[in-house]
């Protein structure tokens, strides 16, 4: 099965993208946190200013998946910047469908996503992988990615609507 | 102490936030990684499409034959997605000289960001923190910030340049 190509998203896309997004959603048990709307992804990706870039894989209508879909794969990207090194590709999604796997569409994915990243002048690609998947770690490390978790210690944090809403309106 | 005043970082505050950049890296026993220049932090955020955004906090001069305000702080953030919920503020640098520390500034900074995430609206800021680093741990708990690499088990991970080129580059698979 090598009969597939990669292209750039479209505003086409957005109905494919949102539900590739919550089949991967589904498959880390957490579908009912995609609160995301396609009118969103669209004006999000589509507009003036996109604060994410998207790349699809897609398969020709004769080998449609079992439920019809030919956009079998997608990757979101935006771009970030390292203070020291300045701009990095981040790769935020990536997701093929199951029984698309195993035929070198998420390689090619990441190749091309890696071209990018040096056409853009950008010094690495950083993601974020969960410590159990051990499969996508596997993967990326065969590529030559590092730990920086392990490395250097870093731990993500996060600080939730309802305690931005109470900073900003806190009294010094 | 309290004269400073927050804004908006400009095009001519450009050799101040490098400045405080490499002083943040000096900190981190890190000061030889800066590789940026003026030149990349004048292109990357005031051009057509910036890539980042800096707040500085500057006081007014001590020196008596220097008139303008001096920058003594910096937060650098810009803007990443969250395929679940949306746009989010990232937070990616943040930083007051040292003898300026201890009057609330960073907290000011802070309270902006919060007030710039939530007009834009964004779900959330996220940024990363060294897991030795427990002043600042202690700093964002204390405003309810939660370790997503605790309580979901997120990992950072990296592909670096070479590795890059040499995937671009490779043979098919």
């Amino acid at each position: 099965m090598s009969n597939f190509i990669l292209r750039k998203a479209e505003p086409k896309d957005v109905s494919d993208i949102l539900r590739l997004i919550k089949e991967l959603a589904k498959f880390e048990e957490m579908e009912e946190q995609v609160i995301l709307t396609e009118k969103e992804l669209l004006e999000d990706g589509f507009g003036d200013h996109p604060f994410y870039h998207c790349v699809v894989a897609e398969v020709p209508e004769d080998h449609h998946s079992s439920d019809g879909y030919t956009v079998i794969g997608f990757a979101m990207y935006y771009f970030t910047y390292d203070p020291w090194i300045g701009k990095l590709l981040y790769l935020e999604d990536f997701y093929v469908m199951k029984e698309f796997r195993g035929y070198g569409i998420g390689s090619d994915i990441l190749k091309l996503l890696s071209g990018t990243a040096v056409k853009t002048r950008c010094s690495s690609m950083h993601f974020i992988v969960a410590e159990w998947n051990k499969p996508s770690i596997e993967f990326y490390k065969r590529r030559g990615a590092s730990d920086l978790s392990d490395e250097e210690g870093w731990r993500l944090y996060a600080i939730e609507k309802d305690d931005l809403v109470k900073i900003s309106t806190m009294k010094r | 102490m309290d004269r400073f005043k927050l804004r908006k970082a400009e095009p001519k505050d450009v050799p101040d936030i490098l400045r405080l950049i490499k002083e943040l890296a000096k900190y981190e026993e890190m000061e030889d990684q800066v590789l940026l220049t003026e030149k990349d932090l004048l292109e990357d955020g005031f051009g057509d499409h910036p890539f980042y955004h800096c707040i500085v906090a500057e006081v007014p001069s001590e020196n008596p034959s220097n008139n303008g305000p001096v920058v003594i702080g910096f937060a650098m953030y810009y803007f990443t997605y969250d395929p679940w919920i949306g746009k989010l503020l990232y937070l990616e640098d943040f930083f007051v000289m040292e003898e300026y520390r201890g009057f609330g500034i960073g907290s000011e900074i802070l309270k902006l960001l919060s007030h710039t995430a939530v007009k834009t609206r964004c779900s959330s800021m996220h940024f990363i923190v060294a897991e030795g680093n427990q002043a600042s741990i202690e700093f964002y708990k204390r405003r309810g910030a939660a370790d997503l690499s605790l309580e979901e088990g997120w990992r950072l991970f990296k592909i670096d340049k070479s590795s890059l080129l040499k995937m671009s580059s490779g043979p098919e698979e």
